[in-house]
């Protein structure tokens, strides 16, 4: 049975490590603490759902619909909000983006209602059987697609010019636009792809976690604690994060019962906040 | 003298008010002043020293929990002041931990103690507060309708001990905290006693302030009291009105209640709109994006900003006539 719940919290754990890639690409460029991610994952498991309702498009071919459309929103968002603020005392940051959580959860509400919805895959049920561990087909499947996502993720950060221009302005933005980045441009493209990564993120969840319009907001919690834990601005850190917290969520749920997965996380975040608050792998606060 | 002038007559109003309205007027007050209290007692952590708790639920439902389960033995006045001590007394741990922590990491620590006790109180305390299936609050007066002077009260209260804090020396130190805190540190600002100091002041208030609620309530839930809800109404209503000054919450807390309610009310017959509560909250979110964006010194701060501009314009003139 540990094995079992092993397994359980790292594919739980891969899917966390998406939500938290797209908050580190955001945060690491540009020091915006995004109190709204957990709803724009919100928003991606709506589209899906909406393509899955409407048009018979299966989640997991609704990717990239889901990324396309989070893409823009994330860069009309940025370009009517956060950009006239940008300069502003991190305070407004959150206080804004606070506020667009709570336009976002209340638009699907006023959309969808609150009822909690799920997509039914006629191959959602199935699991597959390997050394006495049992794993369920969609969330092998979302595991698997959340690991080429972060890859994918980390080749543009590695091996693109823009990945490059992206890493110089989370190092220093005036330097970089004095060697002649156009930092206005990356930045509100960070903000648009991390809005999608949260978008696809939303997508990955859906098959296997029902979605209501609330459910963004104890995404948003944990996506802050996954990059806390992995270091504010770290990707690779956040990857980490997700899959500690996912461990951490699905050992304490089995051995301690249900509830006992929140409470640990919490005390977890409170604890790496006051030890360590650069986390695992974050570089030291400014 | 001259600063109570106008919150004297504000409360004479307030007490004159009740005789001329009807029960509907009077139940949106009594939101107002409970609400405006608490955004009041958040505004000494939030706006004088510049940190910003959006974890305050926290402290809200410890006063209106300890409320509910200490009433009974004690009374209900003697159960109110407990009620509120309990909860200065928890902003001591807490403020202990998340005073380490500075600027967004405060705010994301405040978050997660605030979500903390709502699990807590829903699964781990169910012996104590009933969990989910909701705990009866012992009524603080036997008529309902009464629950207008008690809110009146409480917001009376809130509003005398802040604004003589934040209007005192302390306020002076806690301003420098939140211009600068390194700074303040330097020139001998105790920064930890003076932020916990803060802490404590508003989290007693904000207990009362829960007690009130979750009394007229009747019957409360973690999440009625705990839940991020509350956490960002005070937030929102502090910072809409504006964070700092004496008056920012409580007129913030008066336009949000009569915004919000007007708009449940009056879109309600539109289709189209689906869920009008959820209308309401979209337009309050909406209210708070535009405010931090065209006026992030809040309403009260705006005006105080033009008021002063234009005083010393004034004098300028003056001067330069002579």
């Amino acid at each position: 049975m540990f094995l079992q719940t092993i397994v359980d919290g790292i594919m739980l754990g891969g899917l966390y490590a998406i939500i938290g890639m797209g908050l580190a690409v955001v945060f690491g460029t540009m020091r915006i603490i995004n109190f709204a991610h957990g709803q724009f994952v919100m928003v991606g498991m709506y589209i899906s759902y909406a393509c899955f309702q409407f048009l018979h498009i299966d989640p997991y071919l609704s990717i990239g619909i889901s990324f396309v459309i989070s893409f823009l929103l994330g860069i009309l968002v940025f370009r009517l909000t956060l950009k006239p603020i940008l300069h502003a005392p991190e305070m407004n940051h959150i206080l804004l983006t606070a506020g667009l959580g709570l336009m976002l959860t209340n638009l699907s509400q006023m959309v969808f209602n609150t009822n909690q919805l799920t997509v039914n895959l006629p191959y959602g049920h199935h699991t597959i059987h390997f050394l006495h561990v049992e794993v369920n087909q969609a969330y092998l499947l979302s595991f698997i697609i959340a690991g080429f996502v972060a890859l994918f993720l980390f080749l543009f950060m590695l091996k693109t010019e823009t990945g490059r221009s992206i890493r110089a302005i989370s190092q220093n933005s005036s330097s970089s636009a004095l060697m002649g980045i156009p930092v206005n441009r990356i930045t509100t493209l960070v903000f648009g792809l991390g809005i999608a990564i949260a978008g696809v993120a939303g997508t990955l969840l859906l098959p296997v976690h029902y979605v209501d319009p609330s459910v963004g907001d104890s995404f948003s919690l944990l996506a802050f604690i996954i990059v806390v834990l992995g270091g504010m601005g770290s990707i690779f850190g956040a990857g980490i994060g997700g899959i500690l917290i996912g461990l951490i969520w699905s050992l304490s749920s089995f051995y301690l019962g249900g509830s006992y997965g929140d409470v640990l996380t919490y005390i977890m975040f409170l604890l790496v906040l006051l030890l360590k608050p650069s986390g695992l792998f974050g570089r030291s606060r400014v | 003298m001259k600063k109570w002038f106008v919150a004297c007559l504000i409360l004479i109003l307030c007490v004159l008010l009740p005789f001329v309205t009807n029960l509907y007027y009077k139940q949106i007050l009594f939101y107002i002043f409970i609400f405006g209290g608490v955004g009041l007692a958040w505004n000494l952590v939030g706006g004088y020293a510049g940190q910003i708790s959006l974890g305050h639920a926290v402290f809200f439902g410890i006063g209106a929990y300890s409320f509910a389960l200490l009433a009974p033995h004690t009374g209900v006045i003697l159960g109110i002041v407990l009620a509120g001590l309990v909860s200065a007394i928890s902003a001591v741990p807490i403020g202990w931990i998340c005073f380490r922590l500075r600027g967004p990491y405060f705010s994301l620590a405040t978050i997660a103690v605030a979500q903390l006790m709502n699990v807590l109180a829903t699964n781990q305390l169910k012996h104590w507060t009933q969990g989910a299936a909701g705990l009866l609050v012992p009524n603080v007066v036997k008529n309902p309708d009464n629950y207008y002077w008690v809110a009146l009260g409480f917001a009376a209260l809130a509003f005398g001990i802040v604004t003589r804090m934040a209007t005192s020396k302390t306020g002076y130190y806690l301003m420098a905290i939140r211009e600068d805190e390194d700074t303040a540190q330097t020139i001998t600002v105790n920064t930890p006693l003076y932020k916990l100091y803060a802490l404590i002041v508003s989290a007693f208030l904000t207990g009362i302030g829960g007690v009130v609620f979750a009394a007229n309530l009747g019957s409360i839930q973690p999440n009625d009291v705990f839940g991020g809800a509350i956490s960002n109404q005070v937030v929102f209503l502090a910072i809409l009105g504006g964070a700092g000054t004496i008056y920012g919450p409580l007129v913030g807390a008066f336009i949000l209640e009569f915004a919000s309610d007007y708009l449940k009310n009056s879109v309600g017959s539109l289709s189209f709109i689906g869920d009008p509560n959820a209308f309401a909250f979209f337009v309050y979110g909406l209210l708070i994006v535009l405010v931090v964006m065209f006026m992030p010194a809040g309403i009260v701060g705006t005006l105080e900003n033009r008021w002063k501009r234009r005083v010393n314009y004034g004098i300028a003139r003056v001067s330069r006539s002579q």
